[in-house]
């Protein structure tokens, strides 16, 4: 299954982390060091998808490569994929190999 | 060997339309893995029962001299059972399986229904919120009853679509050639054709729905046939435009009144087509300035015939041989078989004309889709070329000439 993974190693498994960490309902953010939907956002948020099934997954970045930071108000929960985003409201709950989780305070 | 041949039709066919059933079960019946499975169970024994009606009680203890006919099923069966294995390997490892069928299926497991909201912010570039969902229902039909979500064998949809197609493949092919020979070989040749390699799409369900039903059509029996083309509508896209290829092939074939017959294809998939209007989610196709695209497309098609001239079909051996075959045979296709050939003409064009239109870079769609979409009609295709070349000669007519 890590097949369609490979491109971005760890990134299912940080996903599988999340989805343990979470649950259904919750708003999750998918933070990535990439700025482009094609250049590396797009690979990390549809397979993002499939394991966080019943969360809320919700992009930073759109196809035209626009931010949408304002997602992140909606998000209670952040996955950082090989990265660790410093937002304000947001606590660091769990830190993994490939990445972090993020969960909005209180 | 007729009855033989027939209950083995049936049999495909049954099982066809029986998974069909089960999953449209999942918008009528309460996601409980008692009702669902209790279901299962009576549309299994119903298949069971239409499939063996045909099948007289003597039967089974045939004469010694007939048995030995059965092994010839073994040739085959020995690659489908190779699929078996590829397909059952892993979890389904497709892309468009993690953003498209799989995550539809698993997201309604989550809320044990259509999970509307996750299809209206779906993006409609990967996860085609429009597209129909026979084969996430199918997932979930397997998830419910096992009261459980797990994708480690569920590239098993795809053998029994497979094994389905060839029953009916097999039986036709027996009916026709009156040679259980012919059959099997007819029927092995068609093996990689029916078992796809794209395991978790919907494309083996898809080629298992549409070839059938053009097979059945072909022969007169247009009931069953325009349910098999309804549940094709209901599994892809694809499946709108067969109904209507389907219909100018009878017409083409002088069979005006069978036409009106298809009426259960158009309102298998109505319902589904309904709602999606309702919930206004959104076609890429159709999306945006259509016109000003098609206009750009043919006022310079050089990138589209680049792009389609530059990705590979694989099995260049078939190919050659597929020519060669029709170029044999082109005198029998054109007179017995006008209504197979206008409908996958008017099908091919159907998928060109949605290049046309595409809105996506025509290379990248071009290049993740084309060998797919021709995938949709060589089984039918290599089916009427073989029974031409080796049928006995006018035997079992198709219903074209009625």
């Amino acid at each position: 299954m890590a097949l369609p993974y490979q491109k971005l190693p760890g990134s299912r498994e940080l996903m599988l982390e999340v989805r343990a960490r979470t649950k259904p309902g919750d708003v999750i953010a998918i933070s990535a060091p990439f700025t482009k939907w094609d250049q590396g956002y797009r690979y990390l948020y549809m397979r993002a998808l499939y394991p966080l099934a019943g969360r809320v997954v919700v992009p930073l970045i759109d196809e035209r490569d626009q931010p949408h930071f304002e997602n992140l108000a909606r998000a209670n929960v952040i996955a950082a994929y090989r990265c660790e985003p410093r937002v304000p409201g947001f606590d660091v709950v769990w830190r993994g190999r490939d990445g972090t989780l993020l969960r909005r305070k209180g | 060997m007729t009855v033989h041949a027939e209950a083995r039709r049936r049999g495909g066919e049954s099982l066809l339309i029986g998974i069909g059933v089960c999953a449209a079960m999942l918008a009528v019946l309460p996601w409980s893995r008692w009702v669902i499975g209790a279901a299962v169970l009576l549309i299994a024994v119903v298949t069971f029962a239409a499939a063996t009606s045909v099948v007289p009680p003597a039967s089974a203890a045939g004469p010694p001299a007939a048995r030995w006919r059965h092994l010839l099923l073994a040739i085959p069966l020995i690659p489908l059972l190779g699929y078996a294995l590829y397909a059952t390997l892993a979890p389904p490892p497709e892309f468009d399986y993690l953003a498209d069928w799989g995550l539809k299926a698993r997201a309604f497991f989550e809320i044990r229904g259509i999970d509307w909201q996750l299809l209206g912010r779906a993006i409609p570039r990967d996860t085609h919120p429009d597209y129909p969902l026979l084969l996430p229902l199918i997932y979930d039909v397997i998830a419910v009853v096992r009261n459980g979500w797990s994708d480690a064998h569920l590239g098993i949809v795809h053998v029994v679509f497979a094994a389905a197609l060839l029953l009916v493949i097999h039986g036709a092919a027996i009916e026709e050639t009156r040679s259980r020979i012919a059959a099997a070989f007819i029927t092995f040749a068609l093996v990689p054709l029916a078992a796809t390699p794209w395991i978790g799409m919907a494309e083996g369900p898809f080629i298992a729905y549409g070839t059938a039903a053009l097979l059945v059509i072909r022969r007169g029996d247009l009931t069953i046939g325009a349910i098999l083309l309804g549940l094709a509508a209901s599994t892809k896209n694809e499946g709108l435009t067969l109904i209507a290829a389907a219909a100018i092939g009878l017409l083409c074939a002088g069979r005006k009144r069978d036409v009106i017959r298809l009426w259960p294809a158009v309102a298998i998939p109505m319902p589904w087509l309904i709602v999606r209007s309702l919930y206004d989610l959104p076609t890429d196709i159709v999306t945006g300035s259509v016109f000003d695209r098609v206009a750009a497309h043919l006022r310079d098609p050089r990138p589209l015939i680049a792009a389609l001239s530059s990705v590979s079909l694989g099995k260049p051996l078939f190919w050659i041989a597929l020519a060669a075959g029709i170029v044999i045979a082109a005198r029998m296709l054109v007179t017995r078989e006008r209504f197979i050939l206008v409908a996958l003409v008017i099908q091919f064009g159907c998928y060109v004309a949605a290049y046309v239109a595409s809105p996506y870079d025509i290379a990248w769609h071009v290049t993740y889709s084309w060998e797919r979409l021709v995938a949709h009609l060589t089984p039918a295709l290599t089916y009427v070329v073989l029974v031409s070349l080796i049928g006995p000669r006018g035997v079992s007519q198709p219903a074209a000439q009625s």
